[in-house]
């Protein structure tokens, strides 16, 4: 038998360390000035910094919506995602709407047992669903980078945690998936952290795969990766495929935009739940703007995913677990507009 | 008080001239003795038969060391010993004062106010018998003497009589029925908890005269502690809530001796002793009198070597001591309390080493209790040992903090620790949780800490240069589950439950697992995820049996393990069935009675106790002569993890130099260090784990199977493999 041994791939270990590198610079700093809020993700209130106040009472939850104040019917939840803020810039400078940019809200991907992603009606666990679409750009030899961002409102807060498990699941049970009739993912690996484990997440929960993907008829293999995460009853999912000629670091700050994107949305979703006038005396105080830097910060943050890429090297060269979670993949033929999976676990194969 | 000294009796013990008898037992003899400096001395002596016992002059040479190491000033100092005598030896500071046993036998019950004193005080004495890494076990009325100045605890697990052990139905059961906690009279080990429940007991019986469980034979006395609630009726109003408190049943439900001190010590007695009622304070001076009488007296009564005369010297001195005692008693004796306190303050001569302190970062409460249990137990255990070295360089002390396995609560005790500069090294903390906040703080204080029990393996971004683990992975484990199925050829299909109530331990788990199982050894792997906050595990379970799975992994908390392996056993599966290696040594035996036999548990802690090697025996043999128990489980990582600490702790300290050794020298040395343990060979690899990547890993992973009711260790993964070739198995 060969030893085992952790082997942190170089790309996440470089993502992780910028990460840290991120939550140092700014919790101290940020956290001084950090208003009274709630807000984990403002300053860093979960980061591992070390610093006082990411302590400090009153600090250090996550993003959530209760269930009260979350859409109860399919109606409310159409408008729900669909007038929630969700801005190209959350994801980094330079994206834009791709067209076509929304999917229909009343149905979602989902991946069948011969691991191809099909576009399905919603089950009765789910009230809507919409995807949105976005890109880079290509510019100055970089590819394209090809974001979808799926928001997902459930029936409760339980079956979204229902659906975080049946994305885990997936990735376990399927390592390699097709994505579309002309792509397909393969080598991830993933993990989920629930913001009780201290592992610097914001949200509830908070899923992150990274892989590659693969055109057919290329051989070349790009970086994929896909970050889900749980607010209440509402999970926020965006896919990321990568194009070719950046450097190792230059994808790895394209990936933790990606990152932070996903958080900024969740923050949206979070801020959906207060009252008007929490809402107006938050952005009295802080500014909207501000606040969204500051979680930025948090979200730097995102130290926990080293274990992500812990495979093993010896043994099990499993370094990737294998498979993609029911995320939002928009192929760019065209029709599953992507989002999060999201299905009674029950009816699991 | 005293007798006189029989024919057969020495004159002389070292350094102490023998005055008088104070008591004798089945062991030896305790006398009455003046050090050449004059000071009095309780000097117990113990019989060349009783020493003869295996073992025994090891025990008492610990237990002596370690009862040097208590400071406090309501104990009794231990003045000196000699485990290596003819017939063993032990002195300690000589109180004058009668026991709060004869004080309320001949007085009655104390008022509250003395007791509240009396609680607050004792409860201090306790936690620096703690704090030394003694639990006393035998605190009762009998043992807190009672001076001017406050009370004295004696007595503390040295060498104890046989007279102090009862022989009961049951067994024989150390300590006196009557103060004894639940658990010790259930025969199991005494903890802190059950010196707090005896002190409870102490209290009630100077509030009201009485034993909280009665009087009479002692299985009764044992039955009434476990089962009936004691007697506090009598108890005085505001002192009952504590008092029950420290009676709780469960010994986790009890307060810690720190938190009855602040519950109680508001006054602490002056110069004055106005904390006592008169007709006791009246007693301890006419004793203390005649105590002091003694000196003066002395010399002149037995005067060169007739001493060692049989017979000469004898009724002269007793007469002497009767006749000043008297005069003395007339006079009062104000000057009584001095006399002790300044006593007190003797110290031996090991108290001219330095003394470093090793912090012991633990969860008391929730699930990672048990595992805190076992961290405090093996870092006291290799605390003692060092300091029972009669060549070391340097004094070792422990300092417990406890985080209740919450994440600020965790970062403030790191903080505790790192602010105290004597803290050299720390041992843990216990859980993920606290681990992640704690190892920020010991990583910017740059203390290094090493933790036995945790897996996850990304703490070196939060800390880079001071957090260590000696524990496996998480991931690894779960994969070495495959393994085991490889070696005892079982790859079949396996359904594999990630219940995510489990956290993310579980998940690293069988996240590997999967892999390893489908795309490194080629089984078939179906598996499930549960959500967290659901019933969705029983589900996942029926829908795997309906899948045909051959075998199974249920990796999750301990109730959804449990109601697993009753729904597998209901099923009649009787496969391989594999747990979460963090159930090893939990309840899950008892909890799942017959539908538990079978399950395996593959992990890296060992069993010690069912090891042949000569490092697992002496450690088992340590470990039962301390806590009268076979080593729990993880008891071997956390005993090895503070060797390998300490070891390298001590290569840092500059050879004859006084000073304490500059923090960051430690971190440096172990991230490089080799240690070989009692079921392994710790070194860290490049983040400061476990590095598992050595060869031996297969030789350091054990299973562990259900069977009868207790986790059997089957053997290593690699000595499983050699079984299967049909060479010899086992470790």
């Amino acid at each position: 038998m060969t030893g085992w041994r952790p082997a942190l791939s170089a790309a996440s270990c470089a993502l992780l360390l910028a990460g840290c590198t991120g939550g140092t610079d700014d919790g101290p700093a940020t956290g001084t000035e950090r208003p009274p809020s709630k807000r984990a993700g403002e300053g860093g209130g979960p980061a591992p910094s070390g610093s006082p106040s990411a302590s400090a009472p009153g600090v250090g939850e996550p993003y959530t919506l209760a269930e009260d104040r979350a859409p109860r019917t399919r109606a409310e939840a159409v408008a729900f995602v669909r007038e929630l803020p969700v801005r190209p810039d959350h994801f980094g400078a330079g994206y834009r709407k791709r067209v076509p940019y929304e999917t229909d809200p009343g149905g979602w991907a989902v991946l069948d047992e011969d691991c191809v992603w099909q576009r399905e009606p919603l089950p009765k666990s789910v009230l809507a669903s919409l995807t949105r679409r976005l890109v880079l750009p290509a510019s100055d030899g970089r590819g394209a980078v090809r974001v979808s961002v799926t928001v997902t409102v459930h029936a409760s807060a339980t079956e979204a945690r229902r659906d975080m498990a049946v994305s885990l699941e997936e990735a376990l049970r399927c390592p390699d998936q097709r994505l579309s009739a002309t792509e397909r993912v393969r080598g991830l690996t993933s993990r989920a952290d629930p913001y009780t484990e201290q592992r610097s997440v914001v949200s509830e929960d908070d899923l992150i795969e990274l892989g590659e993907y693969l055109v057919d008829g290329s051989k070349k293999a790009r970086t994929f990766n896909w970050f889900k995460e749980r607010v209440g009853p509402v999970t926020v999912a965006a896919t990321a495929r990568l194009g070719g000629g950046r450097s190792e670091a230059e994808e790895n700050d394209v990936t933790l935009d990606v990152a932070k994107g996903v958080s900024f949305v969740s923050a949206e979703v979070d801020r959906s739940g207060e009252s008007d006038a929490d809402a107006e005396g938050k952005d009295q105080a802080e500014g909207n703007e501000p606040t969204e830097q500051g979680n930025r910060a948090g979200r730097t943050d995102s130290t926990g995913r080293t274990a992500l890429s812990t495979g093993t090297a010896g043994t099990a060269g499993t370094g990737g677990a294998g498979g993609t979670t029911g995320a939002s993949f928009a192929p760019a033929s065209g029709p599953p507009g992507a989002s999060a999976a999201a299905r009674p676990t029950g009816a699991g194969r | 008080m005293s007798e006189p000294l029989e024919s057969s009796d020495p004159s002389r013990i070292a350094g102490f001239r023998l005055l008088r008898r104070l008591g004798a037992g089945g062991m030896g003899v305790v006398y009455l003795g003046r050090s050449d400096s004059g000071g009095l001395a309780a000097v117990k002596v113990i019989r060349a038969e009783s020493a003869a016992e295996e073992g025994f002059r090891a025990r008492f040479a610990r237990e002596a060391e370690l009862a040097r190491r208590v400071d406090g000033p309501w104990v009794v100092p231990v003045l000196d010993s000699d485990a290596e005598a003819r017939e063993p030896w032990l002195a300690t500071s000589f109180v004058p004062g009668p026991s709060i046993a004869e004080a309320v036998a001949a007085h009655g019950a104390l008022p509250a106010r003395a007791v509240r004193v009396l609680g607050g005080l004792l409860a201090a004495a306790l936690e620096s018998v703690h704090e030394a890494g003694l639990v006393h076990r035998d605190v009762k009325p009998g043992n807190v003497l009672l001076a001017l100045d406050g009370p004295r605890l004696i007595d503390f697990g040295i060498a104890r009589d046989a007279d102090d052990t009862a022989l009961t139905a049951s067994g024989l059961v150390v300590g006196t029925p009557g103060f004894l906690a639940p658990e010790q009279a259930r025969g199991e080990p005494a903890s802190s908890a059950s010196d707090v429940f005896a002190l409870g007991c102490v209290l009630a019986h100077a509030l009201t005269g009485r034993p909280p469980f009665g009087t009479g034979a002692p299985d009764a006395l044992l039955y009434r502690t476990v089962h009936d609630e004691p007697a506090l009726d009598a108890v005085d109003d505001d002192l009952r809530p504590v008092v029950a408190r420290c009676l709780a049943k469960d010994p986790a439900a009890r307060p810690t001796t720190g938190e009855v001190r602040d519950l109680l010590a508001e006054d602490v007695p002056g110069s004055a002793a106005d904390w006592l009622p008169d007709p006791v304070a009246r007693m301890i001076a006419a004793r203390s009198a005649e105590s002091l009488a003694l000196p003066d007296i002395e010399p002149t009564a037995v005067s060169g070597p007739a001493a060692e005369d049989d017979t000469g010297p004898r009724p002269g001195r007793r007469r002497l001591l009767l006749a000043g005692g008297a005069l003395l008693l007339a006079a009062g004796g104000t000057g009584a309390a001095v006399w002790a306190r300044g006593d007190g303050g003797k110290d031996d001569a090991g108290g001219e080493r330095p003394v470093h302190v090793l912090g012991v970062h633990t969860t008391r409460t929730g699930d990672d209790a048990r595992f805190g249990r076992v961290c405090e137990r093996a870092a006291a255990l290799a605390i003692a040992e060092h300091n029972a070295d009669r060549r070391r360089a340097y004094d070792l002390k422990v300092r417990v903090v406890d985080d209740r396995g919450e994440a600020e609560a965790a970062r403030e005790a790191a903080r505790s620790l790192t602010a105290d500069r004597d803290v050299v090294a720390v041992l843990g903390p216990v859980g993920e949780i606290p681990m992640r906040t704690a190892s920020v703080v010991y990583g910017e204080a740059g203390l290094t800490h090493v933790s036995s029990t945790t897996g996850q393996n990304d703490y070196f971004v939060l800390s880079p240069k001071s957090s260590f683990q000696t524990a496996s992975p998480h991931l690894a484990l779960g994969g070495y589950i495959g393994l085991h199925a490889q070696v005892t050829k079982r790859l079949g299909r396996i359904g594999v439950v990630i219940d995510r109530a489990g956290r993310t331990p579980v998940q690293d788990q069988g996240s590997l697992l999967v892999a390893q199982w489908r795309d490194t050894l080629g089984g078939e792997v179906v598996p499930r995820v549960v959500a967290e906050g659901t019933d969705d595990g029983r589900a996942a379970v029926r829908s795997l049996l309906a899948d045909g799975v051959d075998s199974f992994a249920y990796l999750g908390p301990l109730d959804a393990t449990v109601r697993a392996a009753r729904d597998l056993a209901e099923a009649g599966f009787t496969g391989p069935r594999w747990m979460s290696h963090q159930l090893y040594g939990s309840d899950f035996p008892r909890r799942a009675g017959a539908a538990g036999e079978g399950w395996y548990a593959v992990t890296a802690a060992v069993d010690a106790a069912a090891m042949d090697t000569k490092p697992a025996k002496d450690f088992t043999r340590a470990w039962r002569d301390r806590y009268g128990t076979a080593p729990e489980p993880y008891a071997a990582e956390a005993y090895d993890t503070v060797r390998m600490l300490l070891a390298e702790f001590a290569r840092t300290v500059p050879a004859g130099a006084r000073g304490r050794p500059a923090r960051g020298a430690l971190a440096t040395r172990l991230a490089k260090a080799e240690y070989k343990g009692i079921g392994r060979t710790y070194a860290f690899g490049q983040y400061h784990g476990y590095d598992a990547s050595s060869r031996g890993w297969a030789d350091a992973t054990y299973v562990h199977e259900v069977r009868d009711g207790r986790f059997r260790q089957l053997g290593t993964l690699s000595g499983l493999e050699r079984a299967g070739r049909g060479e010899q198995g086992g470790d």
